[in-house]
């Protein structure tokens, strides 16, 4: 039943997709950013359903499995707060700069700006460096969530293969059309199951307040922050969300937008999804402690699915799968079309590998680059440590870290190329640091690293900016006057 | 962007700090309690992702830094 219903779900993200092929004009710009069509209610669900992972449903439940409501201010109150604000601030800028020059990508963007070539060959490596483990924990995800949903019927390989071949199919025939209408389907999906599954399972389980009284006696640690979580740690956690900000997949499809009013919509109604998606997950995950108690390490990320097993098997079980392929595609299929975009764009195009990129060659080169990297992706997943998760963890940290380079090209007009190269460097050494030392946090406190990242990353941004000389062309992106 | 613009825009950035300073619920961070069927603490960020909806609406009707018909900077 499970298999069948993962099936026909796999084929209507698929038919969508493909249909979306229709309206597909043959150019560059048609294929990377939609022809910045997209109206606000599919810019919202593509922009919430590429930010939020398989991570919002399972690694969510099993982190409040571990911690209790605490993981919901963590990590849903300030992704509510500070994704909106940098949609406001930045996605709109980056918006309406990228429409009057025409940018397709944040290097096309970054090079112009400081006059800077080989920045933005140096930003090219390092940004697809960060995306690619984040690719890889995707399509691992899949290949291991399809083998315990289908208790080993399915194997691992078999679940990463057939999730990369229907991205590939309408990633590649639509482009960016069509991933914006899949990931409006697979958004309204994951948020209408992860409800439904909360209701039937809390149901079974006596109810809510029966659920609470029973950690009560059983686990109170997580019906309060307690220890579990400081204040320290819930503020410079608020950090992580700003790495929304140099994603180069959100960065797409900040670029589709119909127009600058077009992110009205998705400003406001940003936090209300954020609770819609996480306050099941962290439900559930607790409901999880009493249901499944003892549950160590990364087994309880698993717990979301082991409840679904216990309580709704069948058609429940195949639709909550469906509703964690729907979160985990909706991201893979931006991030594989944003790695294609940025290799047509800026190495591609941008140095005429096999002569002049017309509209057309665009397009096919990025199929072409679309092809190369899930099949590189899939088989890197074949034999890829599982530790490769937590390179996928700290993906995030770096991103983060790249934010100022972002701001201040976009507000700052003293900045400078070589600014710009001394934060992607101390980003890369404070980065490389603090992965090595293996925490997040800061030895004997409960500061995140991320936060640290950042703050060095900014000064080097200000301080080297101030002492080089800022490019001739500021009044191309500051008009006088 | 013209100046009383400006203004209103400094000051939902002052209130934007503002709310990130009360999302740190310190004051009932032990407190076992619940409130609307929810532990306290969970209702509490719930409630806060609600008033985020209400603050956001007032700052792209209030703040929004472009001009509606053209798009460009108001």
């Amino acid at each position: 039943m499970i298999i069948a219903m993962l099936m026909g779900y796999l084929l209507v993200v698929l038919g969508i997709g493909m249909w979306s092929h229709r309206k597909l004009a043959n150019t560059g710009e048609d294929f990377f950013v939609a022809g910045r069509t997209i109206g606000p209610f599919v810019l919202l669900m593509s922009l919430f359903g590429t930010h939020m992972t398989a991570f919002a449903l399972l690694g969510a439940s099993g982190e409040a499995y571990r911690k209790g409501i605490g993981v919901f201010g963590l990590m849903a109150s300030s992704s509510a707060l500070v994704v909106p604000a940098l949609f406001f601030f930045v996605g709109t800028r980056v918006w309406q700069v990228g429409k009057t020059h025409g940018y397709l990508t944040q290097i096309q963007f970054f090079r112009d700006r400081w006059q800077a070539d080989h920045l933005g060959l140096l930003l090219f490596v390092v940004l697809v460096g960060l995306l690619v483990p984040y690719l890889l924990i995707g399509v691992m995800g899949a290949g291991l969530t399809f083998e315990q949903i289908t208790g080993g019927q399915i194997p691992y390989w078999v679940g990463s293969l057939t999730v990369s071949v229907v991205i590939l199919l309408y990633v590649s025939s639509s482009g960016m059309r069509g991933t914006a209408m899949v990931n409006t389907f697979q958004t309204l999906v994951f948020m209408a199951l992860g409800g439904l599954a909360t209701f039937v399972i809390l149901n079974k389980l006596g109810g809510l307040t029966a659920v609470l009284d029973q950690l009560d006696q059983n686990a109170p640690n997580l019906t309060v922050r307690g220890e579990g979580i400081s204040p320290t740690l819930l503020i410079t956690y608020s950090c992580i969300p700003l790495s929304a900000g140099m994603f180069p997949h959100l960065f797409n499809h900040w670029l589709t937008a119909r127009g600058v009013n077009t992110f009205k919509g998705p400003i406001i109604f940003y936090p209300l999804c954020i609770a819609l998606v996480w306050v099941p997950s962290v439900l559930l995950g607790m409901a999880g402690a009493v249901d499944f108690p003892g549950l160590q390490g990364p087994a309880a990320n698993g717990v979301l699915i082991m409840m679904v097993e216990k309580h709704a098997p069948g058609v429940l079980g195949g639709l909550l799968a469906a509703g964690v392929f729907a979160a985990i595609m909706s991201s893979l299929d931006s991030q594989t079309l944003s790695i294609g975009n940025m290799f047509t764009q800026d190495i591609v195009r941008h140095y005429r590998i096999g002569g002049e990129v017309d509209e057309s060659r665009q397009v096919w080169w990025g199929r072409l680059f679309i092809v190369m990297i899930l099949t590189l992706t899939f088989l890197l997943s074949l034999v890829a440590p599982r530790s490769i998760f937590k390179l996928g963890i700290w993906s995030f940290t770096g991103f983060a870290g790249l934010l100022p380079i972002l701001i201040a090209a976009l507000f700052w007009k003293r900045s400078t190329a070589m600014g710009a190269y001394a934060s992607v460097f101390t980003t890369a050494v404070a980065w490389l640091y603090f992965f090595n030392a293996g925490s997040k946090t800061i030895a004997g406190t409960d500061i995140m690293a991320v936060t640290v990242v950042i703050l060095l990353s900014s000064v080097a941004m200000v301080v080297v900016s101030l002492f080089t000389r800022p490019p001739s062309n500021i009044d191309k992106f500051f008009p006088p006057g | 962007m013209s100046t009383p613009a400006r203004q209103r825009g400094l000051l939902f950035v002052i209130a934007l700090v503002a709310l990130f300073i009360v999302r740190v619920d310190v004051w009932q961070w032990d407190d076992p309690g619940r409130l609307l069927g929810l532990p306290i603490g969970l209702t509490y960020h719930v409630a806060f992702c609600f008033l985020l909806i209400a603050f956001f609406y007032a700052m792209v009707r209030w703040a929004w830094p472009y001009d509606d018909k053209t798009g460009g900077d108001a």
